[in-house]
């Protein structure tokens, strides 16, 4: 019988993250409890990118019922139901499923991203082929790598990553070797010298602070090498919850910990 | 890139427009002049909609009293548009989306990147890629209140404050010696300069429109004018037809490449279309997804309407989405604005120019 509740789990992670350097921040909006609460008894747990419907019934499928999504789990980010009840197609059915199941959500975004490293940089990394002994120093997300051609280096992302929905901006024959790498919506800056490629989660497209898409179609027009690789937010960030279940595994033994992806968003057309 | 004749491009914006002869710029200029602010002053007078503000749609580069030998309107001014235009004999360039790689415009590369860390890339709690670090949306052209659907517009951006990041004080800029100079801008602004190019954004007021542009322009290319449910141009109904082939339908007719995504059961059948160009927010796929079979939208936040729908299809209720890319989205509304500047400037060519999609998918 597990006599671990999901209050203790929390407890334990603002302790150990305490002695890591990162004290919690008791304003944060969104590392908080999301459907469930402390009482709740934990069965094994379940890191996941986003609290979508299907990371909760897969986890709850392989017998894990406390859910830690990176992100939100009512499509805002505030997580404000108000917003998302008056869905009729699928909320109710996914606050049905939870409450059947008994589920509980803690959020981990905030303080994740203030821990070094920071996994979801990390994660990214390793999982599109960026061998960290490249990093430029550590957490600088720059990597410098054998110069290669920028399609080439596309190609070779995609392939390792495996999702279909990857966009890509530049002209692939443009020689390119130094690399930024990001993470959900913190996309680096495609305009600084010395980077060649960035590769990101999640910018806009336009009206930005900044719109790499357009500077890196001018750059290939004016002959200035640069790429933009747009993993998109879930496979930007969703490789790093993979290093947030190995964090966690040793602070909590009495249950099993695993990762479960929140699952592809967007296929592509032929 | 595709070689425009002069000749060609008279004939194809003559086409069905007031017939303007052929003229050489110099009795072009005699028959009858008109200066890129001249235009713009027709614009606004006959656009049809309020000029509530001159925050977005002023003139980006070149000087408005330059004669006006031709016009582009086109979805992005990028340099290979403007090197196009000027193939065509076009020096007034109408653009929907920044021509400087932001929504502030400017046209030195004070946004990002150089000098300081780099908006969006400071300290503080949205540091490291929260949703909440997401700029505000275009009020201008989100799907909102306005456009069929329930989303409040949100508050408009004050311009000098949006190429400063919001969580960084501003003290912390600081940067000692100038930056170094862009290349990209550098050669955008030398080729205008070069070329005596006017460019001028029309976006917040062309979309306010009715009906909305960019959805006319889309029904008009898919052929579904028809088919149109609403009153808004907003909604259709056409015959049935697999999501996966309305999504491969799409990205063929807009000439997407990499841009376009779907989401929801390939083989599911649509018939109703609800479509909600530009930037939409999840309040307004929220009160449009019940009621349609697929939503065709221009961009979302990823963790908003875009996993509302992963969600919907995860339940196994049939219904689709499709974000085709904001400036593929952009496109046939600026083909609409052609054919309508043709009406209010008959002295001068005027024709469309695609920036195509800026996505492209490695294989």
């Amino acid at each position: 019988m597990p006599t671990l509740t999901a209050g203790d789990v929390v407890n334990r992670i603002k302790a150990v993250m305490a002695v890591q350097g990162v004290a919690w921040n008791d304003a944060t909006t969104r590392d908080r409890f999301k459907f469930g609460g402390p009482d709740t008894l934990v069965t094994g747990i379940a890191t996941t990118f986003m609290g979508t419907f299907e990371a909760i019934t897969r986890a709850s499928e392989r017998g894990l019922n406390m859910i830690i999504p990176h992100e939100d789990t009512y499509w805002n980010d505030a997580d404000n139901t108000v917003i998302a009840e008056a869905d009729p197609l699928v909320y109710k059915t996914k606050v049905d499923f939870m409450t059947a199941h008994n589920i509980v959500v803690f959020r981990i975004h905030d303080h994740m991203h203030r821990q070094r490293p920071d996994f979801t940089f990390s994660g990214t990394a390793r999982e599109v082929g960026l061998d960290p002994s490249m990093e430029t120093a550590p957490n600088s997300h720059r990597f410098v790598i054998p110069e290669t051609t920028f399609g080439e280096l596309a190609a070779r992302v995609k392939k390792i990553r495996g999702d279909d929905a990857i966009r890509v901006v530049g002209d692939p024959n443009a020689k390119v070797s130094r690399i930024a790498t990001g993470a959900g919506m913190a996309t680096p800056a495609v305009n600084v010298p010395d980077i060649d490629v960035v590769i990101g989660g999640e910018q806009r497209e336009i009206e930005g602070t900044f719109d790499s898409p357009e500077y890196v179609m001018d750059a290939a027009t004016v002959g200035v090498a640069k790429g933009w690789i747009i993993l998109g937010h879930n496979m930007s960030e969703e490789s790093g919850m993979q290093e947030m279940a190995d964090w966690l595994r040793p602070i909590v033994p009495e249950v099993k910990v695993a990762h479960v992806r929140a699952g592809n968003v967007y296929w592509v057309p032929k | 890139m595709t070689e425009i004749s002069r000749r060609d491009f008279v004939a194809l914006t003559a086409a069905g427009a007031i017939a303007t002869p052929f003229l050489d710029a110099a009795s072009l200029r005699s028959a009858a002049t008109v200066t890129a602010q001249d235009i713009v002053d027709r614009v606004k007078k006959n656009i049809g909609v309020d000029w509530s503000s001159d925050d977005v749609d002023t003139f980006k580069a070149g000087d408005p009293a330059t004669i006006v030998t031709g016009v582009v309107t086109t979805s992005m001014a990028t340099l290979d548009v403007l090197q196009k235009a000027v193939q065509a004999g076009a020096n007034l360039i109408i653009t929907a989306a920044p021509t400087f790689y932001s929504r502030a415009d400017l046209s030195t590369a004070a946004g990002r990147g150089f000098g300081a860390s780099g908006a969006g890339r400071g300290p503080g709690p949205n540091r490291g890629g929260g949703p909440g670090a997401a700029p505000a949306p275009s009020p201008a052209t989100t799907s909102g209140a306005g456009t069929g659907a329930s989303a409040p517009m949100p508050p408009a951006p004050v311009l000098p404050q949006s190429v400063v990041p919001p969580a960084q004080p501003p003290a912390v800029i600081t940067p000692p010696t100038p930056p170094p100079i862009d290349p990209v801008y550098a050669g955008k602004n030398a080729f205008i300069e070069t070329h005596k190019l006017v460019v001028f954004r029309l976006t917040q007021h062309w979309n306010q429109r009715r009906p909305d542009p960019r959805a006319q322009g889309l029904a008009a290319a898919m052929g579904w004018t028809k088919y149109k449910t609403g009153e808004d141009s907003l909604r259709y109904e056409v015959p049935a037809i697999s999501l996966e082939a309305l999504a491969s339908q799409l990205k063929k007719t807009l000439g997407a490449r990499g841009g376009i995504r779907a989401i929801g059961d390939r083989t599911m059948t649509v018939r109703k279309i609800g479509l909600l160009p530009g930037f939409t927010m999840l309040q307004a796929s929220i009160a449009t997804l019940p009621s349609v079979d697929v939503i065709i939208t221009g961009e979302v936040q990823e963790w908003e309407s875009a996993t509302y729908a992963q969600d919907v299809a995860f339940a196994g209720v049939r219904r689709g989405f499709i974000s085709i890319g904001r400036v593929v989205n952009e496109a046939p509304g600026m083909q609409v604005c052609a054919d309508w500047l043709k009406t209010i400037a008959p002295e001068v060519p005027v024709r469309f120019v695609s920036a195509g999609d800026p996505y492209w998918r490695p294989i």
